[in-house]
């Protein structure tokens, strides 16, 4: 006789609304929104730190600061929020809402991970900011030894920082990991690697970099925390460490980290650009493996971090990889363009954002170029045109990617439309003042100007005081953004399933997706852009039930068609 | 058509390379190239900037034309034509890049070649550069010195004192700076001559720089170093002489130099040692030295408070007078904190004899004393 023990069935209200985004949930879509809120909580708190940066150099002399290390916590703890609990995180939340319905499934491979994962976030954040109970990091997000060393950093807040980006490093990890097994193994019947959306392509990349450098990081965090509180040496030269090791093992991974900011960035830029201009992505192939290209470079550039500091003979080789970099870029951006080109575009907000990282980051992209030339480097190394390169690539590139990515999916994440308006004069306060801010650094630069210096000689004044100006707009700009999130998630014009008409599987559900994603499982377009082709608009007529197989005619190249190879996995 | 369209192709290129090479040509960005070697990584940078500008307006003409041309007209609900690539022209696109970055990858490496110089030349001049918070001092070599009375050991003792705040150096030799830290990183940097090199802790590392032309300019230091980074870009000087001026400075510092090591404690040689070998300058006041720092305490008075310490048995090296204060403030100044200033902002390392000498310590005490 089998006795059943009847599961006690526990009534456990569950959280609704808001409070459903502040509890432990394994829901994917549920992780991606907190990644998303508590990131866009760090980018405010970051960009306050950024306005009190530029306020103090309005002008040559002190003003704000009362001394020198005030103002080095300001750009320390600006720099590492921004990159670790902005960007990264963010990217990730937007990785975690989309994979899983991008491929169709219901979620990702280790829906738990996935939740341990994100509330790493939460305690490592807190960490960081308690830096300021205990006296702030103070050596720049880069921390080089000896000045983050115990004898001349000694605050704790350098110890807690140090705390914090294990917490956030184990967390990236853990992500990627998950990343990579969902994207390998749960595509649905249909869709072969080659007919993934590119964020998807492009997620895969960065976790592949993420699980390759990470480690590092992890690794010379540890030595670090080894050296301010176990009294070792590694990095010390005092006692026979070497300053230049915590270089080398920083660099590996921040210099991978860029890209780990930048190619979902991309990733959402090639959804973003061929829907709104309703056209297939151009050279789609190229766009996916250039990803790759990109990876696997990004890994072995590091050094030119280093090029005032390194061995002479050790700088050449890293030039060399460094420029190489530029080609893989050059054909994403080459790819975007051909893609405008012959569309019908339309300026949705997201688009205008789009667009914005298109005419900015080539000229992250450029000065990039300059910076990785050896003796053009040397003049400008650690001078304000890097600090102007860098802002174009992660502002001009990944912020504004963010900002259409936002724009693009929020009707699927809140079943709402933004306001359109609203979004227009957000995009054109932020376009000027983005240009107004970080233009004018180039020239600063060029004349010598260091950075991390909060007073100045007077001939740089004026230049400075445009870029604060630029600051201020940008401050100004995100009001109209945070009304309309405000606004819209109330009172926004219902999006329905597909308000861009888009072929990829996360517009074939309701908005919001429902817990379990899809009510029965869906078919992949056979194109997931293809856009002005007829398989296209019957996929999209048949609101994603019915995927015709290809004809040579639609996708084939322009001039000559070429076979495409057999789907299925 | 199809011809008109090539031919549109390569009118719209051709203005393009036309703005980017008189743009090569004529636009100057740097501030004044004082040294061979500006001349020749700014020709570098020209070079850069005409490709680069053609890039740009290829790219950024692309997106203006697209947006305009391929615009969403009122009322069309139609797609964009079914285009998915065109290998020609992808591979097109791979190709020239990566041709244009080998032959900037050449150009570089041929300039490098050129200001790298690790061989040594007969007629370098070379000067040592030390880096410390939150000052850069300048080591000088000693010139030839026949007088008979100066000993060996003398010479050594005389070595230590050839040391300066500013860093002169002659015009259209090549000099040879060999760079070191006291404690942190520092980059040694002058805007000027295009030259920067980290002064990292535990090595010598070099920079290599010819000037031409004759004029005043900050040594910057360009690798955050502390609380007093931003002061340390406009502490230090750097001067270009005629090579006769050079020589002739090169000698007085020599003669003050030997004189300074015939009574190395006297309150004169304190004096000199504030103002140049330890920099106090960057972080302290002292009117009688013109020292206007605004990071440490005022060293103004310093006599007269340290009395008051001694006293109060607060912050003593060595004994228990006023001189004992000031001992201890130097050698260990974390033992007593002006209030309002932070410990291990002053350097630790001043107990250490071969940062500074017991002489030294003790000239400087002699002379602080006398500050009431």
């Amino acid at each position: 006789m089998a006795t059943t023990v009847k599961p006690t069935a526990i009534a456990v209200p569950k959280p609704r609304g808001i409070a459903k985004y502040l509890v432990w949930s394994i829901d994917h879509k549920v992780i991606g929104i907190q990644y998303i809120g508590l990131s866009f909580f760090f980018f405010l708190f970051g960009g306050l730190l950024a306005e009190l940066i530029r306020i103090e150099l309005l002008t040559p002399a002190a003003s704000l600061m009362v001394d020198g290390g005030a103002y080095n916590t300001l750009f320390t703890m600006h720099g590492t929020i921004m990159i670790f609990l902005f960007v990264v995180p963010m990217l990730a939340g937007f990785g975690n809402y989309l994979v899983p319905l991008m491929l169709g499934q219901k979620d990702m491979a280790f829906p738990w991970l996935n939740a341990f994962a994100f509330w790493m976030l939460p305690p490592a954040g807190l960490i960081m900011l308690a830096g300021w109970l205990v006296g702030p990091a103070q050596a720049g997000w880069t921390s080089y030894f000896p000045l983050s060393g115990p004898q001349y950093s000694p605050l704790d807040g350098q110890t807690l920082w140090a705390i914090s980006l294990h917490l956030i490093g184990a967390s990236s990890i853990l992500g990627a990991i998950n990343f990579i097994v969902t994207i390998l193994n749960m595509r649905p019947p249909g869709m072969s690697l080659w007919q993934m959306p590119l964020f998807v392509w492009a997620t895969f990349a960065t976790s592949i970099i993420i699980l390759v450098a990470t480690p590092f990081l992890a690794g010379g965090l540890t030595l670090m925390l080894l050296d301010r509180l176990a009294g070792t040496s590694f990095f010390s030269p005092a006692t026979g460490g070497d300053p230049l090791l915590w270089q080398n093992v920083f660099w590996f991974y921040s210099h991978p980290a860029v890209y780990i900011m930048v190619l979902p960035a991309m990733g959402i830029l090639s959804e973003v650009l061929s829907i709104h201009a309703r056209k297939p992505i151009f050279g789609y192939r190229f766009i996916a493996l250039s990803s790759f290209g990109i990876a696997f470079l990004g890994c072995i550039v590091w050094g030119h971090h280093m090029f005032t500091s390194l061995a002479s003979w050790a700088r050449i080789p890293f030039m060399l990889t460094t420029m190489l970099i530029a080609v893989p870029t050059g054909v994403k951006m080459f790819s975007w363009l051909g893609t405008l080109w012959g569309g019908k575009i339309r300026f949705t907000s997201a688009m205008l954002f789009a667009l914005g990282f298109l005419s900015m980051f080539v000229i992250g992209g450029i000065t990039g170029v300059f910076l990785a030339s050896v003796p053009v480097d040397i003049h400008l190394h650690d001078t304000y045109f890097v600090v102007a390169h860098f802002h174009f690539v992660l502002f001009g590139g990944s912020v504004f990617a963010i900002f259409a990515g936002l724009y693009h999916w929020f009707p699927k994440m809140s079943g709402r439309m933004l306001n359109e308006r609203l979004g227009k004069i957000h995009f054109v306060l932020t376009y000027i003042g983005f240009f107004l801010t970080f233009f004018p650094m180039h020239f600063l630069g060029l004349e010598g100007m260091p950075r991390r210096i909060y007073t100045y000689d007077p001939k740089y004044e004026a230049l400075n005081a445009l870029s604060t100006i630029g600051a201020l707009i940008m401050a100004v700009a995100i009001v109209p953004f945070l009304v309309n999130l405000a606004v819209s998630l109330v009172a926004g014009k219902p999006a329905g399933n597909n308000p861009w008409r888009a072929l990829t599987l996360e517009w074939m559900t309701s908005s919001p997706p429902p817990e379990h994603n899809f009510d029965e499982p869906p078919v992949p377009a056979v194109d997931p852009y293809g856009y002005g082709t007829p398989e296209g608009a019957a996929y999209l007529a048949s609101g994603g039930k019915v995927a015709l197989p290809v004809s040579s005619h639609a996708h084939g190249h322009a001039d000559q068609p070429i076979e495409r190879p057999a789907t299925g996995d | 058509m199809k011809l008109n369209r090539y031919a549109i192709y390569i009118l719209v290129g051709a203005i393009f390379i036309a703005i980017g090479v008189i743009v090569g040509l004529t636009v100057r960005v740097f501030p004044v190239a004082a040294s061979a070697e500006a001349v020749a990584v700014d020709s570098l940078f020209n070079f850069m900037l005409a490709i680069a500008v053609v890039i740009f307006l290829i790219v950024e003409g692309g997106i203006i034309y697209s947006i305009i041309r391929f615009r969403r007209r009122p009322g069309d609900e139609t797609d964009g034509a079914p285009i998915h690539g065109n290998t020609a022209l992808e591979i097109t696109w791979t190709a020239i890049p990566a041709v244009i970055v080998f032959v900037l990858a050449i150009y570089s490496y041929q300039v490098y070649l050129t200001i790298r110089n690790p061989e040594p030349k007969d007629n370098e001049v070379r000067i040592g550069v030390i880096g410390q918070q939150f000052a850069w001092k300048f080591v000088y070599e000693m010139p030839e010195d026949n007088d008979p009375n100066v000993t060996p050991e003398l010479r050594e003792r005389i070595k230590q004192y050839m040391i300066d705040s500013t860093l002169y150096v002659p015009l259209n030799r090549p000099v040879r700076a060999l760079i070191e830290s006291q404690d942190v990183i520092h980059s040694f940097y002058i805007p000027e001559f295009r030259i920067k090199q980290d002064a990292t802790p535990g090595r010598v590392s070099e920079a290599y720089f010819t000037p031409i032309e004759k004029g005043e300019w900050w040594v910057v230091c360009a690798e955050l170093c502390g609380v007093g980074h931003a002061a340390m870009s406009q502490i230090n000087r750097v001067v270009v002489l005629e090579q006769s001026e050079f020589d002739q400075y090169i000698a007085q510092l020599y003669a003050k130099a030997k004189e300074t090591a015939s009574d190395p404690r006297s309150p004169e040689v304190g004096k000199q040692l504030i103002m140049n070998k330890y920099a106090c300058g960057a972080c302290h006041i002292l009117d009688d030295a013109g020292l206007v720092g605004n990071i440490g305490p005022s060293l103004n008075g310093i006599a007269t408070r340290a009395e008051g310490h001694a006293e109060r048995g607060e912050g003593l090296v060595g004994g228990t007078d006023a001189a004992a204060y000031i001992r201890g403030s130097i050698v260990n100044p974390n033992l007593y904190l002006v209030p309002g200033y932070a410990a291990g902002i002053m350097p630790q390392n001043y107990g250490n004899p071969n940062v500074m000498s017991e002489d030294d310590l003790e000239a400087i005490v002699n002379y602080l004393l006398t500050i009431r």
